[in-house]
């Protein structure tokens, strides 16, 4: 059984990745780090595999496992004081989308890019992986009020930041407060 | 009425997503409706919703980096399966053993063919006559077990579907084209079929829709295993796994 799990988690990990790399690439706005990031998260999977218990929450497992390096890559590049480069994908998406529309693709990427992890990644859980809040919280492991309140001011900063307005500063604490 | 009205923010994004219940949504909406400034908001969130999922859905077919493949497979290399143990020798008076040592007998005159799906969603839509049919009940179906271990060669069990809902209703027996076993699910009218046999050989993991039904094959070196259902991908993934989980003894 264990020899068979472990292939079956190979096979469910290999269908995870599409997934999971679209997550990431939302989530940093950088699609090289974001391969970097789904890279690292393999390994770390595969290392922690025994640590799945349930194969049908591997969506949620993976997509902790990919945050966690990605707040360990944020904090590296603060410390050499580098910040996130979302010009990347936004070049990406003019590219791939018509000159109209690529301008407002370019904008959108930046106000997300504009909000804090907290707030891009419950924007994220609900509108781009389409799940519920309860399914959010369980998968964040913070009450349910918290998420509505998070998505709430999450939506709230990035309609601002695509009106020009400037949004509100990201609290420092929020690194430390993601770790799940 | 055009000002700022007394309702939360949160409530008005729970009404966006489909999160509150009918009395709720109705007394939400009905506030929206009648208010200029909560309608242009609800519509301009609704457009960010929708822009999040335009700019950022695609790529999912986007083919994938053939290292991460290589690795991945590399590192959960498929190991055999355990073969029947001693405990089957156990049954050997019992007249469920006899059966099974019948069918294990007839499984390797009748190689595996490699259409299992075809065999599969022709079993499901009954153009497939069975040699038996196996009642749900729990005595029956875990004597059942020794004659699908026997067959396949592996130590197999019909899953336990229960916890997504799905009842096994009955095991179809076929030795036409080869030697198969259908469980059939239930759940609120929904059948859920999952259609194991031998392997071909050939490892295979898809997932697809074909001939209106959602199809999933999963087939190692040792079992072919084909789900065919009416869910969605990711019932059939969840239910894919669970599957998994539950088949070996």
């Amino acid at each position: 059984m264990v020899g068979s799990r472990r292939e079956w988690f190979g096979k469910a990990l290999i269908a995870q990745l599409p997934a999971l790399r679209r997550y990431a690439r939302a989530l940093t706005g950088n699609t090289a780090l974001a391969d970097d990031l789904v890279q690292d998260a393999i390994e770390r999977a595969l290392r922690q595999c025994e640590g799945l218990r349930d194969l049908q929450r591997v969506a949620s497992w993976l997509r902790s496992i990919l945050h966690n390096l990605y707040i360990d890559e944020l904090r590296r590049s603060r410390a050499r004081g580098h910040e996130e480069e979302v010009a990347e994908l936004a070049d990406d998406l003019a590219l791939s989308t018509p000159a109209q529309d690529g301008a407002t693709a370019i904008d959108f990427v930046r106000a997300m890019a504009s909000l804090s992890l907290e707030h891009r990644q419950v924007l994220l859980l609900v509108g781009l992986e389409n799940k519920n809040y309860r399914e959010v919280a369980d998968e964040l492991g913070i009450p349910i009020g918290t998420v509505m309140s998070r998505l709430a001011r999450g939506r709230e900063r990035l309609r601002s930041a695509l009106e020009g307005e400037r949004p509100a500063q990201a609290r420092p604490l929020e690194i430390r407060e993601m770790r799940q | 009425m055009n000002t700022r009205p007394e309702i939360r923010e949160e409530d008005l994004h729970a009404f966006i997503d489909g999160e509150l219940d009918a009395v709720e949504r109705a007394r939400i909406e009905s506030i929206v409706e009648a208010n200029a400034y909560l309608r242009d908001r609800a519509a301009r969130y609704r457009a960010d919703k929708a822009r999040l999922v335009a700019i950022y859905g695609g790529g999912m077919s986007e083919p994938l980096p053939q290292a991460w493949i290589d690795r991945i497979e590399t590192a959960t290399k498929p190991r055999r399966w355990r073969a029947q143990s001693g405990g089957i020798a156990a049954l050997a008076a019992s007249l469920v053993l006899v059966f099974a040592g019948f069918l294990a007998w007839r499984v390797f005159v009748h190689p595996a063919r490699d259409d299992i799906v075809a065999d599969a969603l022709a079993a499901r839509a009954g153009a497939l006559v069975p040699v038996s049919v196996i009642p749900a009940e729990p005595k029956v179906v875990a004597a059942e077990a020794h004659v699908m271990t026997m067959a396949l060669d592996a130590r197999v069990k019909a899953p336990d579907l229960s916890r997504m809902g799905y009842r096994l209703v009955g095991i179809n027996v076929y030795s036409n084209p080869t030697h198969a076993f259908e469980l059939r699910y239930a759940r609120n009218g929904e059948i859920f079929t999952l259609y194991l046999r031998r392997s071909s050989g050939t490892p295979r993991f898809d997932q697809f829709r074909q001939d209106g039904l959602r199809v999933c094959i999963w087939q190692d070196d040792v079992v072919g295993m084909v789900m065919a259902g009416t869910m969605s991908v990711d019932e059939m993934q969840r239910l894919a796994s669970l599957a998994y989980t539950g088949l070996t003894l």
